[in-house]
């Protein structure tokens, strides 16, 4: 069995569900505000991690609403390549998708630690904010 | 067993010369050779939780890899006891961070294995290390 067979994906217009117990996110859109709401966990497989940019901004396309993004990422694990790239992808395409404010939270140091070199490198229009705790909402206008 | 307790001491002295090289900026080679590589490794840092297998833990390591900087080392080691109980062993130490990293004094557990004759880290664990966390966030800021 292949490691793309074990990445189970969840979708539909509204929400996307990558990965399993180990390792995954999910990636949906607001109903009643347009807001991109992220939640990922534990250690993202290569598979995992190469399908997380490429979600996350399909789901800022979805709705011409959308100005704002919260990533939960309390539980996640600091990232391989792959998902740092994906990440990275995300922030640098912020402009262009029209997201004028992302909230990321961590409750790992090194997980914080990691978003904020990849934000310092890639956020040239300051619309990261990374906070250590459970929930990003809280930065959420 | 004195030979046996010194070889565990030497494995042990090669990791923490691995988080040397890390912090003073020449890379986390020296840290993946000091390591068994299986799915059954585990480590815990400073900051952060557990970190388990070796993908985990090596991505951990990466992330202090991006730290290192040629005048931020300085990291040391004292206190190092060996106990082997056959192919398994475990040490204890202090180690104390290099003064960049916030020069605490971190009590530290490390347990080994002898496979093919050589011993390596097989388990990680410091005490936490709030400065290390508050010093490294201070070098983002600083470039």
């Amino acid at each position: 069995m292949s490691l793309i067979e074990h990445v189970e994906t969840v979708s539909n217009e509204a929400r996307v569900e990558v990965g399993d117990e180990k390792g995954g996110f999910v990636v949906e859109v607001d109903e009643a505000t347009g807001a991109v709401q992220v939640k990922g966990w534990g250690f993202w497989s290569v598979e995992v991690a190469s399908r997380f940019g490429e979600s996350v901004k399909r789901a800022c396309r979805q709705d011409r609403r959308t100005r704002d993004m919260v990533m939960d990422l309390g539980s996640l694990k600091p990232m391989r390549d792959e998902g740092q790239d994906g990440l990275a992808q995300v922030i640098e395409a912020l402009p262009a998708l029209g997201i004028e404010a992302v909230a990321i939270s961590t409750l790992s140091q090194l997980t914080k630690l990691q978003i904020l070199r990849i934000a310092k490198a890639h956020d040239r229009a300051g619309r990261v904010h990374v906070v250590e705790g459970r929930s990003g909402s809280g930065w959420a206008r | 067993m004195a030979n046996a307790e010194n070889e565990v001491k030497e494995a042990t002295r090669r990791f923490y010369d691995a988080i040397e090289h890390i912090v003073s900026g020449r890379g986390p080679a020296a840290m993946s050779e000091a390591w068994h590589h299986n799915d059954r490794v585990t480590g815990g840092h400073p900051n952060g939780g557990w970190a388990i297998g070796w993908d985990e833990l090596w991505s951990t390591w990466e992330v202090f890899a991006g730290f290192g900087r040629a005048d931020r080392g300085g990291s040391s080691i004292r206190d190092l006891e060996a106990h082997v109980y056959g192919d398994i062993a475990y040490t204890t130490c202090i180690f104390t961070a290099s003064p960049a990293w916030g020069g605490e004094d971190l009590a530290c557990t490390n347990v080994l294995q002898r496979i093919d004759g050589v011993w390596k880290i097989i388990h990680h664990h410091a005490d936490k290390g709030p400065k290390m966390g508050e010093s490294l966030e201070k070098m983002l800021g600083e470039g």
